[in-house]
């Protein structure tokens, strides 16, 4: 499994947000973090990995181009989680994750909807939110929601996982919950997982890769340390920052004061 | 076993237990629409009784001529138009509810009926129609080919620069308007018994019902259900957003094509034959989603069943309202709706 991007230039209508990104080739069984600031091109990328945008450049996942494909057989590989659910959907959190499911085939196919509702409860359940089940999407707190985002995310059991700030939401714990639990995802089925975080300690601690976008182009690209370095939080988050090693060996950014 | 599991175990049968709970109101509905059609069919100014109903249908040689006249082409033709045109126009109003994703889409408030009230104004005060249409079916072809077009019109104007979803409904509640005026004009214009013509037609009402055209609105339905079936799954997904829906592989622009298509057949049928009747086609849906939820294997069905019943109810009520009287039962759709409506609003947010 590998994703590759050679001069992606996204857009809406005439406006261009992303220009000629391209990225190392993304392996599978690795996590790659998006950073930058507000407004800078991150969920844009995201959106165009996806193949929600209109596009010039290439993506190609396993040296097949995405462009040319049908959203239905895109749909098979790629999972994207947007940043919100919409409000006022009078449905419960089974029946979301049972209609994700049985929207379009899988890579496995097309579930039983008893098959589909048993698989919607095993992940439940990995994510910690058994008891969340039944109850509407309406009722729940912000980081309940944004769990049961992702939760409609990887019950399609893809190989390429698209998360728009998976955490923005959740406390510390679950921060940390899903943040391991995408680890674990992505390590055991090999999945590209490409995610778009704010917190760079949670980016430095658990992405393999960093790529850093400011002002619609890619800055950075490459490990943690290689990336998040005083001088490039400089010129791309225009902050004096230092980037030191906490007393268990994680890389930690610290802003200090905006330049 | 541990607590995990103990959720697990309680979550699953709780999903079981609300499917067949959903599964049990769909029942319960159409045992009431069942039972709302029969006191339909036993109501009405000539003081037939249900008894002599009940002859008349299992046996109907036996009824003398006046009665089994007044039962097979007056009272049966009413009551089976009102569940068909009912069902028709809430199953509309859910799909464009679901594919524009706005609560306040319905044939009505997005110009459906204001068209086909254009179609049918042409058509009494100017007698314009389409050529080869018969004289007693040139009101309702125009009513048709107008509610028809101004769906395919509201689709190509918000493919123009890529309009997105609510510029579709903004649009939809611009063509109210247009066409509402185009419609004073021609009353302005009209002579006094075209306008009287005019406004009794605007009204809604079941008197239209025949037999051609009952089967005409069944067939329409029959035609559309199966593709609205297959959709279901798309739909449901879709209300977790565009986007997202997208990311499931489902095509929103086709699957919105689909959907309105069937839309403007069934409230193009529906609004030709027995008029405006509004309220339905928002309403119907409404109750349904408060009842089901949105999971549209249920929403769907629930949503016809609750707009069949609904106007059944309207019909009834419309021959009680004033003794001897039938109210035309595009007013009494409202007088009768609106309460169910309040009630079931009112109770789902005690619950909650």
């Amino acid at each position: 499994m590998r994703l590759e991007v050679e001069r992606l230039t996204l857009g809406y209508g005439r406006r261009t947000i992303l220009a000629e990104a391209s990225l190392e080739p993304l392996p599978g069984g690795a996590i790659t973090a998006l950073i930058g600031p507000n407004g800078a091109g991150k969920s844009t990328l995201l959106r165009g990995l996806a193949g929600l945008l209109p596009a010039r450049g290439s993506v190609r996942l396993d040296g097949e181009e995405m462009a040319g494909q049908s959203l239905e057989r895109r749909a098979r590989s790629i999972a994207y989680m947007p940043q919100s659910l919409p409000q006022g959907v009078a449905l419960t959190v089974m029946e979301a994750l049972v209609g994700a499911l049985k929207a379009s085939p899988t890579a496995e196919g097309m579930p039983s909807a008893r098959a589909a509702a048993e698989r919607a409860l095993a992940l439940l359940e990995r994510l910690g939110i058994a008891e969340l089940a039944l109850v509407g999407l309406d009722r729940l707190s912000g980081g309940q929601r944004q769990l049961a985002g992702l939760a409609q995310a990887l019950v399609r059991r893809p190989r390429v996982l698209l998360l728009d700030e998976p955490t923005s939401a959740l406390d510390l714990r679950h921060q940390l919950g899903v943040m391991r639990l995408v680890r674990e995802l992505t390590l055991q089925h090999g999945l590209v997982t490409v995610l778009v975080v704010h917190d760079l300690a949670l980016a430095a601690r658990f992405a393999d890769r960093v790529v850093m976008i400011g002002e619609g182009r890619v800055r950075a690209q490459g490990t943690p340390e290689e990336t998040l370095t005083p001088a490039m939080l400089a010129e791309v988050y225009g902050v004096s920052a230092r980037v030191e090693r906490c007393s268990h060996g994680h890389l930690q950014v610290l802003a200090d004061a905006p330049l | 076993m541990s607590g995990a599991t103990l959720a697990v175990a309680g979550a699953a049968a709780g999903y079981r237990a609300l499917v067949l709970r959903r599964v049990a109101l769909l029942a319960l509905l159409t045992v009431l629409l069942i039972a709302s059609l029969l006191l339909d069919v036993a109501t009405g100014p000539s003081r037939l009784g249900l008894a002599d109903v009940a002859r008349v249908l299992l046996n109907p040689a036996s009824a003398s001529g006046p009665v089994s006249v007044i039962v097979w082409d007056v009272r049966l033709p009413y009551a089976v138009m009102a569940v068909l045109v009912g069902a028709a126009l809430a199953l509309a109003g859910a799909e464009m509810q679901t594919v524009l994703n706005n609560p306040l889409a319905s044939p009505f408030t997005l110009g459906v009926s204001s068209a086909a009230s254009l179609g049918a104004a042409l058509a009494i005060v100017l007698g314009v129609g389409l050529p080869w249409v018969p004289q007693e079916w040139l009101l309702s072809g125009n009513a048709f080919l107008f509610a028809f077009l101004s769906v395919l019109l509201l689709r190509s104007l918000s493919r123009l620069r890529g309009a997105g979803v609510e510029a579709l409904v903004l649009f939809g509640i611009a063509l109210v308007f247009a066409f509402n005026a185009a419609v004073a004009l021609l009353q302005f214009v009209a002579t006094e018994q075209a306008l009287q013509q005019l406004v009794f037609w605007s009204m809604g009402s079941l008197a239209r019902a025949t037999w051609p055209k009952i089967g005409i609105l069944a067939l329409a339905l029959a035609v559309a259900i199966p593709f609205t079936a297959r959709a279901a799954w798309k739909l449901t997904a879709l209300r977790l957003g565009e986007e997202r829906a997208l990311s499931f592989g489902i095509d929103a622009n086709r699957l919105r094509d689909g959907a309105l298509l069937r839309v403007s057949l069934l409230s193009a049928v529906s609004v030709a034959f027995v008029g405006t009747i509004g309220f339905i086609g928002l309403v119907g849906p409404h109750a349904a989603r408060l009842m089901v939820g949105e999971d549209h294997r249920f929403f769907l069905p629930a949503a016809a069943l609750c707009g069949a019943l609904l106007l059944s109810l309207s019909s009834v009520a419309s021959k009680m309202l004033v003794p001897g009287l039938m109210v035309p039962v595009g007013i009494v759709t409202a007088l009768v709706g609106v309460p169910v409506f309040v009630a079931l609003v009112f109770t789902r947010g005690r619950r909650s």
